[in-house]
């Protein structure tokens, strides 16, 4: 009966495997939450086709407007700052590099970031362990169902083919933040089928240049963004935490970072927590810039404005909680207790 | 009529849209809380699903003559592969988004959240013993009723892929299903070796350095 018949041997191969795995029943969407979700979808495709046709929209991106305004205080600051407290080395950048972007102050401080992390010790994970990463921000972007603030715990498995685990605990925005938050009986656990983009167990593989690195994020994200900046930010995004365990490549990731076009620099932010820090902003994505957010001192990557990195460390279980006394990065831990 | 509703996709109008969702949100919705069993992010795999149809409506063909629920179960894939990312894309929209039952307390809210179902269970604890990969046809094909040609053109892989994807399925539940025979009585529910901890409600207090293999009372 379905609207795509099947012939033969894949007729025969999906029986057996309808039989192997019958299909559950689950509950639908309430009608009054489908005409909810749906006309909520509808108003945002309004909002949208609205935006599009205002030509100025077009012209001027906000970013550059931004730039304008922003960058001769913030040069001062992140000049002041970097060229105290931190090593001056590894400035391999590119001419070309720098030309791509269109802040230098940001490129700047990307790379003052990098070389803070060069050099570092790797922390490596064998393919029996888990990578615990914990954060701590605005629910709606921690995801899993967590709503207004929380803290969100992720045990990856090093083996790309084990499940990882995800637990989110619901924390009162506010009070003075703790070194950690202790599951309550209402934090939620469950399984997380994604692995992390790049294998756990082979960080120390991927290119430590920036150039070829940067090769390689466009190669890996070919076709996939809105547009091919953003798809490679995505990523970077996205594997900027794990690669804590392997400076050499997290540098050369935030030398990267410094390549793609339109990121500026902010004088004064806060994290997903509430710490204070220097802010980079990204084109992407465009209807809402992400900020990543550094120490101010040791321009250690505290997280975005809207979740915090606390945490990232290697445990041999899951939900399994790094000691204190665990090797491996920890950013912003201290400033935490 | 399916026709020229793919031509008004293509071309933007919000009607097409309403159209589209009363047509295939439930679709979106079932395969979404079949693979997550988290009513939560089902709804944010629904709303990102058809956010991400309207960002990619110019690749909808207006002759095409194959029908528009493939096309969104391909897109609800690559929301489920990477939900986070899909939610920092349309992370204004989605907080512009109506939000689902007004339970304040948030443990209340979990509890309306998660799918309590024994056989939804058995059948995530079976796919967790595929890969990725693997899952991803298997579902479309067995669950959503769909072709391996239909599959590989909504997943944009080839169909060869697609086939010795289900075959490799169909080889590996074979195994795990002999194995729990041989184990112990014949059981209608498939269930591999070693079970991996599923979605589960609120965890009590202190109970948290243990894996939570069901939810607490």
């Amino acid at each position: 009966m379905s609207a795509f018949p099947r012939k033969g041997d894949e007729a025969g191969e999906c029986e057996e495997l309808a039989v192997l795995l019958p299909t559950p029943h689950v509950p639908g969407l309430a009608p009054d939450r489908h005409r909810e979700l749906r006309e909520g979808i509808v108003r945002e495709i309004g909002r949208q086709l609205a935006v599009e046709e205002t030509p100025c929209a077009r012209h001027r991106p906000r970013w550059r407007r931004l730039t304008t305004v922003v960058v001769p205080i913030v040069v001062v600051v992140t000049t002041a700052v970097v060229a105290v407290l931190v090593r001056t080395a590894g400035q391999d950048t590119s001419p070309h590099a720098v030309s791509v972007s269109d802040e230098p102050s940001a490129v700047h401080l990307l790379d003052q970031a990098a070389a803070a992390q060069a050099g570092r010790p790797p922390v490596t994970v064998r393919p029996d362990q888990y990578v615990y990463v914990r954060h701590l921000g605005d629910g709606q972007v921690l995801g899993f169902g967590l709503r207004g603030f929380g803290q969100r715990e992720d045990w990856y498995a090093a083996r790309a083919e084990t499940s990882g685990v995800i637990r989110v605990t619901p924390v009162t925005r506010g009070e003075a933040p703790r070194s950690r938050y202790e599951p309550t009986s209402q934090s939620m656990t469950g399984t997380n089928d994604a692995p992390p983009p790049w294998p756990l167990t082979r960080l120390g593989s991927l290119p430590t240049d920036p150039d070829l690195l940067l090769s390689k994020l466009y190669e890996d994200t070919g076709g996939q963004g809105p547009s091919r900046d953003e798809a490679v930010f995505e990523l970077i995004n996205e594997v900027i935490d794990t690669t804590t365990l392997e400076p050499n490549l997290n540098a050369a990731l935030l030398r990267a970072a410094g390549r793609l076009p339109g990121t500026t620099v902010k004088e004064d932010v806060r994290d997903g927590a509430g710490r204070h820090g220097v802010g980079l902003t990204f084109r992407f994505p465009p209807s809402s810039p992400t900020t990543w957010v550094f120490d101010p001192h040791t321009l250690t990557y505290l997280g975005t404005t809207e979740s915090a990195l606390l945490e990232v460390a290697v445990v041999d279980e899951k939900l399994r909680v790094p000691d204190r006394s665990t090797p491996g990065p920890s950013p912003g831990e201290t400033s935490m207790l | 009529m399916e026709h020229s509703l793919r031509a008004r996709v293509r071309d933007g109008e919000p009607d097409a849209f309403r159209r589209l969702f009363d047509d295939h949100a439930t679709a979106v919705h079932r395969h979404a809380l079949r693979l997550t069993g988290n009513w939560a992010t089902a709804e944010d795999v629904v709303s990102l699903t058809f956010l991400e149809a309207w960002r990619l409506r110019e690749r909808v063909l207006p002759d095409g003559d194959d029908h528009l629920h493939p096309w969104l179960l391909g897109i609800a894939t690559n929301v489920l592969r990477n939900t986070a990312r899909a939610a920092r894309r349309h992370r204004n929209a989605l907080a512009r988004l109506p939000v689902g039952d007004a339970v304040p307390d948030f443990a209340d809210e979990v509890a309306q959240r998660m799918v309590d179902s024994e056989e939804l269970a058995a059948a995530r604890r079976a796919l967790a013993g595929l890969r990725r990969l693997e899952r991803e046809v298997v579902t479309l094909c067995v669950w959503e009723g769909l072709d391996s040609t239909t599959v590989a053109n909504a997943l944009g892989v080839p169909v060869g892929t697609v086939r010795s994807r289900l075959s490799r399925a169909r080889k590996r539940l074979r195994k795990l299903t002999e194995a729990e025979l041989r184990r112990k009585p014949p059981r209608a529910v498939v269930r591999p070796p070693e079970p991996r901890p599923l979605v589960v409600g609120p965890c009590a207090a202190g109970s948290g350095r243990g894996v939570t293999e069901e939810r607490n009372p």
